[in-house]
């Protein structure tokens, strides 16, 4: 069904309205909501043709930016766009504020959940957190076992996915390692500017601009204190990496130099990376490398991206590394079931962002439960991100169905269940209509001595018709989100815009 | 800087510089096509690949003599295609716009996103197949149009990096770079002076080296061979003369490595860089020590970019401990 407030639309003659998932743009009875009135408008007068032709100048400068990734084929490697929609995602700004209190909230819980797990162990003798889902994750790093992090900060850069249903937010996972996509957020966010400057400054849109200085700040408040002018650098795992466009920009943006493993070395547990002027010694690393290829003495050996030695550096307090090692056990997907307990034993406070209900399989009423609803729940493997490992059920076949039913016997630990969520959608340029899809918010956090969240974030979105998989991996892209703040119910302009 | 990202620059600027190297030798010998006889032509083509020391197609690279009848047949097209965009040849237009870039891309905190744009949207249309079919139609243009974007390069760096380590460095690889293969291309038409049957056009030579007009300004469209071969070593105010870039050379070395260059003992780069300049400001003018200089020249300029990788890219740690 056509959305009432958009049939004379030519652009949106597809749009299959569907009440029964959240529409960004739309209420149930198919009117604009008030916060997308204007852009709508805007939209709806907008020839198709037009549309078009700003997301392809949008794609163009991005393959000019060389904002790609790689494919690489038989005959040669072909450098793809991240694919990116030229229509925002707006939020409204008093449901972001609520949003970003809950982020805050959620992020001093986990980082205080890591100092825990990592010192005394509180939370496992208090019974609140079964000990083998601490110990015996993988992530769980018993080298970290004891040291202390500036301002407990064992996160500081972590960004969250948030989706939406017609209840509100939730969270759908935390990346709490080594989280990316915010040069995405920035890029569309600067190409958008350019591409429709007056819609831009008519919609009283907040800034994100400022994520570099907050992230430059933010690794600054984490140097040792004797070091008055820390020399801070990001550290990747080099230029075959898929994120390596943004680990480049990101150093541009801050002045700070990007350093692969071979730039750095370890002499009487100082770090030193090599310049054109002999070695010069490194106080914070902002490190874009997974855990276990940080320093192949203390993990993996045949890791050839890390630096030997670096850890004991670490330990010894002469290098800060964030986010630290051994983060990724508070990301895990059963842990995640536990985290509104972990809030409250922390701060002794409800959890602001609605959690997903989640059934641990480890649970023998949980596999069962799971087992028999399997056509209606989203199944996931515990150790995988990036979408891979995970049933859809009602999106599954029979075979496939039974196939994973297989699996989950086997191995019943390693699976959690969540019902299927009706995520939100929001209207996306498809050809030369505008079509609902499947959208999710990843907002980045940035905490150390205190908490900045840029209002903002990565909105993926699930280009596949129907598809509720967002990941760039399995043809996802992205758009730009607006947090707007609405004029009063009067219709005077807030006085928000100057 | 990282050491490996000045490493990373001054190789983005090598291969730019051999590309435009390359560009010029190509736009002089596709023009040579409807100017000079077919003999002509196929020696041009000789010198080319030899200058370049680049293997032609389906020929053993080290040049023998029956090479030249190869080319007399060969399709000029064939060959400056060869040169263009065959991605198989490491000496082709683009594999250089492909290495160039993907050192670029390893010093992408270093240089502006400019400077960026600028070398991705060339190499990604040198690409386009479409381009190739205007290099089909008017070969000349097309080198001339290619020729501009690294001009536009280099304004764009000038203009909006800072004038620090990293430009040094890209300037050093550039000058290096043009140092050797401006040797070489002067070598190979070097035999042609004892030449007495030759009917060789010595403007080919001038416009090779970017060097017609000055050279035009400096004494007068009458083009003598000697007099072209010493311009092109000793004339210090042409950017594209020997002299020339071993002043920038040793320019740079002092900016990069201030005390290196003045302090007691001298660096090994700075000795060969004023030995280079020495030999180029007052080295003999005299036409018996012609090779002779040349062979100087390219044993210093080895040497010389095997002390600077020594000193400032893959010096051993221990040596450079520790500072802050």
């Amino acid at each position: 069904m056509i959305p009432v407030a958009a049939t004379a639309a030519p652009a949106f003659r597809q749009y299959d309205h569907d009440p029964s998932f959240y529409d960004e743009m739309f209420d149930r009875d198919g009117s604009a909501r008030r916060h997308c009135a204007d852009f709508f408008e805007t939209i709806r007068e907008t020839p198709p043709d037009d549309l078009r032709q700003i997301q392809e100048r949008v794609t163009r400068s991005f393959l000019h930016e060389g904002i790609t990734f790689t494919v690489y084929g038989d005959e040669q490697t072909i450098e793809r766009v991240f694919p990116i929609d030229c229509l925002p995602r707006i939020v409204r700004g008093d449901e972001w504020d609520d949003v970003a209190r809950g982020l805050e909230q959620r992020l001093r819980a986990l980082n205080l959940f890591l100092h825990d797990i990592y010192h005394q162990g509180h939370i496992i003798r208090d019974g609140v957190i079964p000990a083998e889902l601490v110990y015996g994750n993988k992530h769980y790093r018993i080298e970290m076992r004891g040291v202390e992090v500036p301002h407990g900060a064992y996160v500081s850069v972590c960004g969250t996915d948030l989706v939406r249903t017609h209840d509100g937010f939730a969270v759908l996972e935390d990346n709490l390692r080594v989280p990316s996509g915010v040069s995405y957020m920035l890029a569309c966010r600067d190409a958008i500017k350019r591409s429709m400057p007056r819609l831009f400054r008519r919609s009283r849109v907040r800034d994100v601009e400022h994520y570099s200085r907050r992230l430059l700040e933010t690794l600054r408040s984490l140097a040792p204190p004797q070091v008055s002018d820390p020399s801070i650098v990001l550290l990747t795992p080099g230029v075959y990496n898929s994120a390596y466009y943004e680990h480049a920009f990101l150093a541009r943006q801050m002045g700070i130099e990007l350093v692969e493993g071979r730039d750095l070395l370890v002499h009487n547990r100082r770090v030193y990376m090599r310049t054109t002027a002999g070695l010069r010694q490194v106080d914070v690393i902002y490190r874009r490398i997974d855990d276990d290829f940080i320093d192949p003495v203390t993990f993996r050996e045949d890791s050839v991206l890390g630096v030997p030695g670096l850890f004991h550096a670490y330990r010894a307090g002469r290098v800060v590394i964030a986010n630290a090692p051994g983060t990724g056990v508070a990301d895990d997907k059963a842990v995640y079931a536990y985290v509104p307990r972990i809030i409250k034993y922390y701060l002794g406070e409800e959890s602001i962002i609605k959690p997903i209900p989640t059934t641990l399989c480890r649970e023998r009423e949980g596999l069962a439960y799971t087992l028999a609803n399997l056509d209606k729940l989203v199944v996931k493997m515990v150790g995988e991100s990036g979408g891979y490992g995970m049933l859809v059920g009602p999106h599954a076949s029979g075979a496939e169905r039974k196939e994973f039913a297989a699996a989950l016997r086997a191995n019943p630990d390693n699976y959690i269940s969540q019902p299927t969520l009706a995520l939100s959608r929001a209207p996306c340029l498809v050809g030369a209509h505008i079509e609902p899809r499947h959208v999710d918010l990843r907002p980045f956090i940035l905490q150390a001595e205190r908490t900045e969240i840029v209002p903002g974030g990565l909105c993926r979105v699930a280009l596949k018709k129907g598809s509720l998989v967002v990941n760039s991996s399995q043809g996802g892209g992205s758009k730009d989100a607006w947090i707007v703040d609405v004029p009063e119910a009067d219709g005077t302009p807030a006085e928000t815009a100057a | 800087m990282l050491a490996r990202v000045a490493d990373n620059l001054y190789w983005m600027s090598r291969y730019l510089e051999r590309s435009d190297q390359t560009i010029r030798l190509l736009g002089v010998q596709v023009r040579s096509v409807t100017d000079n006889t077919s003999a002509q032509v196929a020696a041009g083509w000789t010198r080319l690949f030899r200058s370049l020391k680049v293997a032609p197609p389906g020929g053993d690279p080290l040049y023998s003599e029956q090479l030249e009848d190869s080319f007399l047949l060969a399709d000029a097209y064939t060959l400056a295609d060869f040169m263009s965009f065959e991605r198989d040849n490491p000496g082709s237009m683009v594999s250089l716009w492909g290495m160039s870039r993907e050192n670029a891309r390893q010093a992408r905190q270093e240089i502006t996103q400019e400077m960026w744009g600028q070398l991705n949207r060339t190499y990604l249309s040198l690409r386009d197949t479409r381009l190739h079919f205007f290099w089909n139609k008017e070969p000349e243009n097309f080198y001339k149009e290619t020729s501009a974007q690294i001009y536009l390069f280099r304004g764009v760096t000038d203009n909006g990096l800072r004038h620090g380590l990293a430009w040094d460095f890209i300037r050093l690889g550039r000058f290096m770079e043009r140092i050797q293969v401006t040797t070489e291309i002067l070598d190979n038409y070097r035999p042609a002076l004892d030449d007495e049957d030759t009917d060789l056009d010595w403007s080919l030579l001038l416009r090779s080296c970017a060097s017609f007009e000055p050279y035009c300004r400096h004494y007068t469209p009458e083009i003598d061979p000697w007099k072209v071969m010493t311009f092109l070593i000793h004339e210090p105010e042409s950017p594209h003369t020997l002299r020339f870039a071993a002043e920038e050379i040793r320019n740079g070395l002092g900016r990069i490595d201030p005390a290196g260059g003045a302090r007691h003992p001298l660096q090994a780069a700075h000795r060969i860089a004023g030995q280079l300049r020495a030999l180029l400001v007052y080295g003999s003018q005299d036409r018996e020590d012609l090779a002779g200089t040349l062979a100087e020249v390219r044993r210093l300029a080895r040497g010389l970019h095997d002390e600077i990788y020594r000193r400032y890219i893959f010096y051993p740690a221990d040596q450079a401990l520790p500072g802050r």
